[in-house]
């Protein structure tokens, strides 16, 4: 009697399994364990896939999102990252252990800014708070702490220029300097006349490369600021 | 005759350059480009500036009903800005039909009678909870040192930049954090002079702590060698 109570237990037990088996609970498990070992083994672009599909199988389970800001940190897309850190976070409770680590996450992601710099004429090269030159103007994104940096730009017959500059945490800091020409008399090369003539061509050609190739930006009407508020 | 064609050419590409910066003839000027990777276009944009001490709310719009495409640019023209350099801090909000399609901040010092440029980039808002106060990269776009409070119909409001840093406390209201030194027993202070909080609410200061809060709707001021007041 015993033993035929137990068996039909263990009968009822694998019911239940089977019921309760969910086919995209298991291709979204397989989909992140291939996504960790991807993240694991530094391939970030193949981790984001697969763990965005793990995520798109089960949204409403947290651990996806955790892994995917991971990733997208490691990719340098800290504005998804942040996205998906809130995601993380309204879908476990506050005393979960790995709350921490994704607030520290996002402690790096928002102290993180990008920085691009451009100079006329270009071709400068930037050092940055003293530092090996890290790019020549213009230089592309450049991932760098949040805060007030000290730039240098240093380009032969130039002045070197040296300047404050603060990097905000979201978003692109743009900054765009005029170099002085160094005052010389010897080498035809080093005269002012000959570089302001060649910038001149220069900046011609630019000129008229962009008024023949731009689409041409929308304009809003500017907005003056003084002492009694911003008016449009 | 060369000199006089070499001269034609440099006043067409000084007008050329002229006509399309929106700082041309202004003295102390932003031009703002405004970009975007989700938003196409917009009918109003809504800008909170914060300049040297002074903070405003403005919108520019195109013509009345007319949509402008982005990218775009515009021009913040300073004036009054004294002699020293100012720190510019710009949240923007894209809006059409009422609704915000994309928050962005940027920020850039200028000198007296100079022009910069400042890129911005609308992204998508996040669900801030409004009236809440957040620091700027947290749920709502904006300076990570300064205190903004959640507008959901619009740009996120600057409370003040703070004096120290500007802590995210998750489930809360994010505050500036309590700069240059200990607070006075009964003495008064701005959020983030010398004790946590918003640096438009004054509060007085018990055993270190903020014990009693007044807002000051036009602000609050900072004094070195007094209490701080409402302005």
């Amino acid at each position: 009697m015993t033993a035929r109570v137990a068996w039909i237990a263990v009968v009822a037990q694998l019911a239940t399994t089977v019921v309760h088996a969910d086919p995209a609970e298991d291709r979204a498990l397989a989909h992140l364990d291939r996504g960790v070992a991807a993240f694991r083994a530094g391939d970030f672009a193949q981790a984001r896939a697969e763990i965005a599909e793990a995520q798109r199988l089960v949204p409403d389970r947290p651990n996806p999102y955790r892994w995917l800001a991971m990733t997208e940190v490691e990719l340098g897309d800290c504005r998804s990252a942040l996205v998906n850190i809130e995601s993380f976070l309204s879908r476990v409770p506050a005393g979960d252990p790995r709350v921490a680590e994704v607030i520290a996450l996002r402690g790096r992601c928002v102290s993180t800014g990008t920085l691009r710099v451009d100079s006329v004429p270009s071709g400068a090269a930037l050092h940055v708070d003293g530092g090996s030159p890290i790019a020549t103007t213009p230089t592309p994104n450049l991932a760098i702490a949040a805060g007030t940096h000290r730039l240098t730009l240093a380009k032969p017959g130039y002045v070197a220029l040296e300047a404050p500059l603060e990097v905000r945490a979201t978003g692109v800091t743009y900054a765009r300097y005029e170099l002085i020409a160094e005052r010389a008399d010897r080498p035809v090369y080093r005269r002012w006349w000959l570089w302001a003539a060649a910038g001149a061509v220069a900046i011609t050609a630019a000129g008229l490369t962009y008024a023949l190739t731009r689409d041409g930006d929308a304009r809003l009407p500017p907005v003056t600021c003084d002492a009694t508020g911003c008016h449009p | 005759m060369i000199r006089g064609r070499l001269a034609l050419a440099l006043a067409w590409l000084v007008a050329a350059c002229s006509d399309d910066d929106p700082c041309a003839g202004a003295d102390t000027c932003i031009r703002l480009d405004v970009d975007s990777a989700t938003v196409e276009r917009i009918d109003h944009l809504e800008l909170d500036v914060v300049y040297g001490a002074r903070h405003a709310t403005t919108t520019t719009q195109a013509t009345e009903g007319h949509l402008t495409a982005l990218p775009l640019s515009t021009a913040i023209v300073l004036e009054d800005t004294g002699g020293d350099p100012v720190v510019v801090g710009i949240v923007a909000a894209g809006k059409l039909g009422g609704n915000v399609l994309g928050t962005g901040a940027a920020s850039t010092t200028i000198a007296p009678g100079r022009h910069a440029t400042v890129e911005l980039e609308l992204s998508p808002t996040e669900d801030c909870s409004a009236g809440a106060r957040y620091c700027g990269g947290d749920m709502l776009a904006g300076d990570p040192r300064t205190l903004y409070q959640c507008n959901a119909g619009g740009v996120p409001i600057a409370r003040g930049r703070c004096p120290g840093d500007c802590v995210v406390r998750p489930g809360k209201d994010d505050v500036c954090r309590g700069d240059g030194g200990v607070c006075r027993d009964g003495g008064s202070y701005c959020g983030g002079d010398k004790l946590d909080g918003d640096p438009q609410t004054l509060y007085l200061c018990m055993a270190g702590v903020a014990a009693a809060a007044t807002p000051c709707p036009g602000g609050c001021l900072v004094r070195a060698s007094d209490d701080d007041v409402c302005l």
